[in-house]
C-alpha cells in the first residue's frame, strides 16, 4: 500500500474514534458506523495512486549494463589492434606494399626547393627515414 | 646519433610537414641536424601515402589521443624525462605560425600541425622496419630501427 493510502486510512479511522472518545459528535457509534469506516477506507484505497512495480525497470537497467560491457571491450579491441596490426605487418617482413611506396615518395629539399624521391636519396643501401610530427 | 648512423653507412632523411622556408628556419635555429638531411612534405602527400595518422590520431579515439602520450612520457622514467627535456631544447625557437602557409590562421597549417609521423628503415630496397605514431609522443624506437638495419646501438 502506498504511503498516501495509509495516511488516508489512518485519518478515516482516527477521526471517528476521536469523536467517539470525546463525544463531540453525537451518534458516532451508531449502528452501521463500521460500514461507513470500511467505505472510507476503500475510497481512500481507490484514491491512492496506483502502485508502480519498478522491478522490470531495474531488471532492464541491469541487463543493459551486462550487455554493454562486451560491446565496449569489442570496440576497444578493434581500435587498438586492427589498424596497427594490419600496418605493422609491413614493418615485420611483409613489406611489399611499403617497399613499393617508399622509394617513390616525393619530398622537397628546403634549401633549393628541389623535388627528390626517397629512392634517389637512399639508393640500394641502408636508410632511415624519419617523418617528424612537426618541425623541431 | 646522426654522425654514428652516417658512419655506419645509413642514409638519414628527416622529413617535416613544414614549408621549405620554415624548415630552413628550423635548421638555422639548431646545430645537430644539417640542411642536407632535412626534407619537406608540406602537402602531406608522403605522410598520407604511408597511412600515417592525422588529427593527432583521432581515428584511434579520444582516449588514445589523450592517454597514450601520458603513458609514453611516464614510461620514460626519470632518466627518460631528462633526455626528453634535452631533446626538446629547441622548442620555441621556431614559431609555429605559418608552418606551411607562411601566414596566420590557415587551414593547411592546422592540418600540418596535427599530422602524426613515423619512421621507415630500408635495407637494399626492402622495408625492414616500420613505425607510425599512434599519438603525440609515440616516437619511433630508434634502437629497434637500428637493430633491424643490423647496426649496433650507439
Amino acid at each position: 500500500m502506498a504511503p498516501g493510502a495509509v495516511r488516508r486510512v489512518v485519518l478515516a479511522l482516527a477521526v471517528p474514534a476521536t469523536t467517539w472518545a470525546f463525544g463531540t459528535v453525537p451518534g458516532a457509534m451508531v449502528p452501521g458506523h463500521g460500514a461507513a469506516l470500511r467505505g472510507a477506507a476503500q475510497s481512500a484505497l481507490l484514491c491512492a495512486p496506483p502502485r508502480v512495480d519498478i522491478a522490470p525497470a531495474v531488471r532492464a537497467r541491469r541487463g543493459a549494463v551486462r550487455g554493454a560491457a562486451p560491446l565496449r571491450l569489442a570496440a576497444e579491441a578493434a581500435l587498438a589492434v586492427d589498424p596497427e596490426a594490419a600496418w605493422a605487418q609491413h614493418g615485420a617482413g611483409d613489406s611489399s606494399l611499403l617497399a613499393s611506396i617508399v622509394p617513390e615518395l616525393r619530398v622537397l629539399t628546403p634549401d633549393a626547393g628541389v623535388e627528390v624521391t626517397v629512392g634517389e636519396v637512399v639508393g640500394s643501401g641502408k636508410g632511415l627515414v624519419v617523418f617528424m610530427r612537426h618541425v623541431g | 646519433m646522426l654522425p654514428q648512423l652516417q658512419a655506419a653507412g645509413v642514409s638519414v632523411m628527416v622529413v617535416t610537414v613544414a614549408s621549405p622556408t620554415k624548415a630552413a628556419e628550423f635548421v638555422a635555429a639548431q646545430e645537430e641536424l644539417p640542411m642536407s638531411a632535412v626534407f619537406c612534405s608540406s602537402n602531406l602527400d608522403a605522410y598520407r601515402a604511408l597511412g600515417f595518422y592525422d588529427k593527432f590520431g583521432a581515428a584511434l579515439g579520444a582516449r588514445n589521443a589523450g592517454l597514450l602520450p601520458l603513458e609514453k612520457i611516464r614510461a620514460r622514467g626519470e632518466q627518460g624525462l631528462k633526455s626528453m627535456q634535452e631533446s626538446v631544447k629547441n622548442f620555441g625557437k621556431v614559431s609555429p605560425i605559418g608552418l606551411v602557409s607562411g601566414r596566420a590562421f590557415a587551414l593547411e597549417d592546422a592540418k600540418a600541425a596535427t599530422q602524426l609521423g613515423g619512421a621507415i628503415a630500408l635495407d637494399g630496397g626492402k622495408v625492414v622496419f616500420g613505425h607510425r605514431d599512434r599519438a603525440v609522443a609515440d616516437h619511433v624506437d630508434l634502437e629497434q630501427a637500428l637493430a633491424a638495419l643490423g647496426v649496433s646501438p650507439v
